[in-house]
């Protein structure tokens, strides 16, 4: 017999929704087939199985949230026909502590034992005032992933695990009738609700909005065209300017540490592009963007706006964002002239654009149409000024105002 | 003055104020004691009042506690605390228990001054840590000064105790420390701790002259490694100040327990039990113990491996401090 | 196959040993009654009146009868242990009554007359027998554990012989003051074999404390005879070693006993201590959790039984004219009746209840009593229903 534990697919995720199967029970099947179809975190994972067999279980309806390590399908038949099978999914060692510690620090074997010995009991081990901290928030320590020696979990996984998870104030239930319908919160709009919840919770998110003239970002686009660079738009071309704005403000290109809270500032631009998908709004990541000529910054978010629409986005893909970029300007008809965009964690920034619109404008005393487009940059008050900012904003509006081809 | 001559004061002011107190011991009243704590004293109040008692620690037990009984507050002498067993019943299922055992009626206000700790090279009988077998089964209080004043203030407050007292005296520290000493009569309140350095990382609780040695190492390790260690003096083990412990280790989560007497059933068993079930959610991780051994003390060239030492404190610091949590 | 063997070993019940009050001149054994009650021993009756005679003659039959009465009660249930007295009436009251008010006296387990005799009433013992919370030791000994301060008695801390220098330091300790105060310290043959024994009488040799040793030598420690006990002939001789004043004397002889008590309290004030050896016979069981029958024959209990001391007393008041029948019938109907009412009261009095056991451990409780009487008491409270 053999039990198909739900691997993490992708970096640390712990749950995933099963959208559908792909075999039946009774199949017979093959190492490699895919079995399932998951949502995690916004992106579909296609599951397949490790071992061959006849498919005895599978105990889980479509919809179903199923937890990183609990048994997804179980297979009868031959055991040795399981090729290296991952085993249960364990809990995540210290990435700096050689294994030679093992043998010789009995301490962090004791650990290691106890680790097990916990799983095995089904109770999770933490100190004495983790566990005070834990009650004090509302953390159910069980299913928390600790990351301390031997699986301890710490003061920083219960803050952690706190920041993730919703304690609604109880409300009124409103009757089920026919006049209400439900909308289970699943699949990407969880994912949503969450990010949103710890947004709104943690970061002093501030919002400068501006304007900037169009005209010339138009311009190289025209250009560009003429020398069949189609994919080069005015997205790509104004991202372009981000890029090398945040190469010019590395604080706005930085992410949060959330044990810590220091800042991480960090030497690539991995740009989210926020896109549209079949299932909502995703953010994959356009990475290393500071290296990008401008047409490969093109084909590189024409790709993920094609890979979205279709809902073949990968985990990988939507990870390790510095700074987010949004534009709705695609669905805009209103004339919508700010936003207060929420931070994508644990990013300190991002930035809305809006669509170009025909408006007055004053150069050199005269009243002309110009070309705008509205910004708003949310960031992070924690760590970001207002100085900072409206550096930023000033280094911005300068690079739309004279595109460049490419980065420096 | 020294330990040893605060010790003397204490009884001098003592036996002065009340002419109900007496001394009693081997070689306490001609010889002044082998220490020399008595020095002086039979000269000044008698042979009446400062008794040379036959070899028999139980027979001086046995009558110091008559004597208290008909109102005397005799102040036995134990030569060394090793020598104490042979009372052992006399102190713990007489004296001890007089008072309960009498409804009430008959009660024993006597002091047993009981040279103790290692240190000495003293050998197995001459160093010793006998404080768990007089606690235990209750009836005694037990105090253990570690400077000169507590030695003058803790001697006469087991003196005034209507109750029997048992004072372990440390035998290293007789000569060796010197310090302020206000011979002013007044007692120390038997079960007040004394925090003996504040700090906020750690909580070193200790008595006798561990407390010495728990100061060295937290003055140390303050200053290579920058931790802020509190460093609690007991003075007194029946009653103990739980609440001291109990704020300090409120504030720090992190606790140490050092005692020369040996580990199992040692008196920081007792701290140990007491704060996990007082203090329990305030641990950042487990109580460390250092102790003695479950064996005598040490090498007849020195017992340094038995007793709590400095590479043992900084080890159990270490591990309290790495302890994640 | 053979019946077996009855081997003789030396748990078997031993020939009788000849009762020595019989020899008392031959023996050292001061006497002052033969054995019908007659002023014809070794020593001249002392200077005592009648009224005190026949008080010690009525107590020593109150404590027989609450002897009687007391065995009955544990046979049948309602008392949890009973020490026997009998046989040994003449030793304690006797030498009870040469103390005054104001000594103090150290109480072994076998001295109930030396409760009835300073005033403590039979509901008082009664309520001490049955653990009552309302009595002076609040129900924490076993029954005949007696004591109580108002009438200067210490009850003893049960190991055998512990508290005999207990009872020398107090002596020691009066003699410091410069008080009149005396002492005396009952304790049976087996305690002279603890070490306290030695430390008390070594300590008195040199420092001469007022106080009587007075040794209830009768015949037993459980089951051990007195050559098992010690090689010495006697127990007196013991105090020869520290140079102790001693003296041997018929325990079921009240008039000897008392002399031999006064004759000590008179040389106190020269000599110190004195150790009497009272020969006396344990006519009933060690304690009612004993069988004598394994290690003695029943002709050596009847050999004793003619020296019965309350049968002597009684014979003596005759032959003064101080008694007749008629005062006996009432005496016996008396103790009788004042014992049953005295365990109808007591028995109807309330049990310690359990926060009383924290109390007078020290004079005022520390806080680790308190934790543990609070904690005890939330428990009963709330672990009691299931």
């Amino acid at each position: 017999m053999f039990e198909f534990r739900l691997p993490d697919v992708g970096e640390g995720l712990h749950e995933a929704e099963l959208v559908e199967w792909m075999v039946d029970v009774g199949s017979t099947i093959e190492e490699g087939t895919i079995i399932a179809l998951v949502n995690t975190d916004k992106v579909s994972v296609e599951l397949p199985s490790p071992a061959s067999g006849v498919i005895s279980s599978l105990p889980w309806n479509p919809g179903d949230i199923l937890r990183v390590g609990e048994v997804l399908m179980v297979l009868d038949g031959d055991e040795t026909s399981s090729a290296s099978s991952p085993a249960d999914p364990a809990p995540p060692l210290e990435p700096d502590r050689p294994s030679s510690t093992y043998e010789s620090d009995p301490v962090i074997v004791a650990e290691s034992e106890a680790s097990l010995v916990a799983a095995a009991l089904g109770r999770s081990i933490a100190a004495p005032s983790t566990r005070k901290l834990a009650a004090e928030l509302g953390v159910d320590l069980e299913g928390v992933r600790g990351s301390g020696p031997g699986g301890r979990i710490l003061r920083g996984d219960v803050h952690t695990t706190a920041a993730k998870s919703i304690r609604p104030a109880p409300v009124e239930q409103l009757s089920a009738d026919e006049d209400v319908v439900r909308e289970p919160l699943n699949g990407v709009r969880r994912v949503m609700f969450r990010h949103m919840t710890e947004s709104s919770n943690s970061c002093a998110t501030t919002t400068s909005t501006f304007t900037v003239r169009m005209e010339h970002i138009e311009k190289l686009v025209a250009e560009l065209r003429v020398e069949n660079s189609p994919s080069v738009g005015v997205f790509a071309a104004t991202s372009n300017c981000v890029v090398q704005a945040l190469t010019r403000n590395p604080r706005f290109n930085a992410t949060s540490d959330p044990d810590s809270n220091d800042l991480l500032l960090h030497r690539q631009v991995h740009l989210g592009v926020a896109v549209a998908s079949p299932s909502g709004l995703v953010v994959p990541v356009i990475r290393r963007a500071q290296e990008l000529h401008l047409p490969e910054l093109g084909n590189a978010i024409a790709e993920v706006a094609v890979r979205a629409r279709e809902g073949t986005l990968a985990a990988p893909d939507m990870r390790g964002g510095t700074f987010t970029l949004s534009s709705t300007g695609g669905l805009e008809q209103a004339r919508v002239t700010s936003a207060q965009p929420l931070i994508n964690l644990p990013q300190v920034a991002i930035l809305w654009m809006s669509r170009i619109r025909d408006e007055a404008v004053v150069d050199d005393g005269v009243v002309r149409p110009g070309r705008m487009m509205s910004c708003s940059l949310s960031f992070d008050h924690r760590y970001i000024d207002g100085a900072e900012a409206t550096s930023f904003i000033n280094n911005l509006t300068s690079l739309i105002g004279h595109p460049l081809e490419g980065s420096e | 003055m020294t330990v040893l001559q605060a010790t003397t004061a204490a009884m001098t002011r003592a036996m002065l104020d009340d002419s109900a107190v007496v001394v009693m011991g081997e070689d306490v009243g001609v010889a002044g004691g082998i220490f020399r704590a008595t020095q002086g004293l039979q000269q000044q109040f008698g042979e009446d009042r400062v008794i040379d008692t036959p070899l028999d620690e139980k027979g001086i037990a046995a009558h110091a506690i008559g004597m208290a009984l008909y109102g005397l507050r005799p102040i036995a002498e134990i030569q060394f605390s090793g020598f104490i067993h042979d009372a052992f019943e006399q102190i713990m299922f007489c004296g001890t228990k007089y008072r309960w055992i009498t409804g009430g009626q008959y009660t024993c206000p006597m002091v047993l001054r009981a040279p103790s700790f290692g240190g000495i090279k003293g050998g197995f009988w001459h160093s010793q840590s006998p404080e768990t077998y007089y606690i235990h089964g209750g009836g005694m209080k037990v105090v253990c000064p570690a400077t000169p004043d507590d030695a003058y203030r803790l001697l006469l407050a087991a003196i005034v105790d209507p109750d029997p007292v048992l004072v372990l005296e440390a035998v290293p520290l007789y000569r060796s420390l010197s310090g302020p000493v206000n011979d002013d009569g007044v007692p120390a309140e038997i079960g007040r701790a004394e925090v003996v350095r504040p700090g906020d990382d750690l909580t070193i609780v200790a008595y006798g002259p561990a407390r010495h040695l728990a100061l060295r190492a937290a003055d140390e390790m303050s200053a290579r490694e920058g931790y802020s260690i509190e460093v609690i003096d007991l003075r007194s083990l029946v009653p103990w100040d739980r609440e001291a412990v109990s704020a300090s280790v409120r504030r720090t989560g992190r606790l140490v327990v050092l005692h020369e007497g040996s580990q199992t059933l040692g008196f920081g068993s007792e701290i140990v039990a007491a704060i996990q079930e007082h203090d329990f959610g305030y641990l950042h991780g487990p109580i460390q113990r250092i102790a003695g051994h479950d064996m005598p003390y040490g090498f007849s060239i020195g017992d340094e491996y038995y007793r709590p030492s400095i590479e043992r404190i900084r080890a159990a610091v270490r591990r309290a401090m790495d302890f994640e949590f | 196959m053979n019946a077996p063997k009855i081997v003789s070993f030396a748990g078997a019940p031993r020939e009788p040993v000849p009762v020595p009050l019989a020899s008392a001149d031959e023996l050292g054994i001061e006497q002052v009654l033969d054995a019908e009650g007659l002023p014809n021993g070794n020593r001249p009756e002392p200077d005592l009146d009648q009224a005190t005679v026949v008080k010690m003659y009525e107590v020593m039959v109150t404590v027989a009868a609450l002897d009687r009465i007391g065995w009955q009660l544990q046979r049948s249930g309602r008392m949890e242990f009973w020490i026997p007295s009998r046989g040994q009436e003449a030793a304690h009251v006797a030498s009870t009554a040469a103390m005054r008010p104001s000594d103090w006296i150290f109480l072994a387990d076998r001295e109930p007359g030396s409760f009835l005799w300073r005033g403590a009433g039979l509901t008082q013992m009664f309520a001490q027998f049955f653990g009552r919370a309302d009595e002076p030791l609040k129900g924490r000994r076993l029954p005949l554990l007696l004591g109580d301060r108002s009438i200067n008695i210490v009850p003893c801390t049960t190991q055998v012989g512990s508290y005999i220098p207990h009872a020398a330091g107090a002596a020691w300790a009066a003699k410091l003051r410069g008080d009149d105060t005396r002492f005396i310290v009952y304790f049976g043959d087996g305690a002279t074999s603890r070490g306290e024994f030695h430390s008390a009488l070594n300590f008195a040799g040199i420092h001469k404390p007022p106080v009587v040793f007075f040794c209830q030598n009768n015949g037993w420690a459980v089951s051990t005879p007195n050559d098992r006990q010690t090689a010495t002939a006697t127990f007196a001789e013991k105090a020869d070693a520290y140079a102790v004043r001693r003296v041997r004397v018929d325990g079921n002889d009240p008039l000897a006993v008392y002399a031999a008590t006064a004759d000590a309290l008179a040389a106190m004030p020269d000599e110190g201590a004195t150790l009497i050896e009272a020969v006396t016979y344990r006519m009933g069981f060690h304690t009612s959790s004993d069988n004598p029958d394994l290690y003695r024959s029943g002709d050596e209990v009847d050999a004793w039984a003619r020296w019965d001391p309350i049968d002597r007393t009684r014979k003596y008041l005759e032959h003064k004219g101080w008694w007749d029948s008629g005062r006996e019938a009432a005496l016996h109907e008396a103790a009788d009746g004042d014992i049953k009412a005295a365990i109808t009261a007591a028995e109807a009095m309330p049990k310690p209840v359990p926060e009383s056991q924290f109390d007078d451990v020290f004079e005022q409780p520390t806080w680790m009593l308190d934790d543990q009487r609070d904690r005890l008491l939330d428990d009963l409270s709330n672990g009691g229903a299931l």
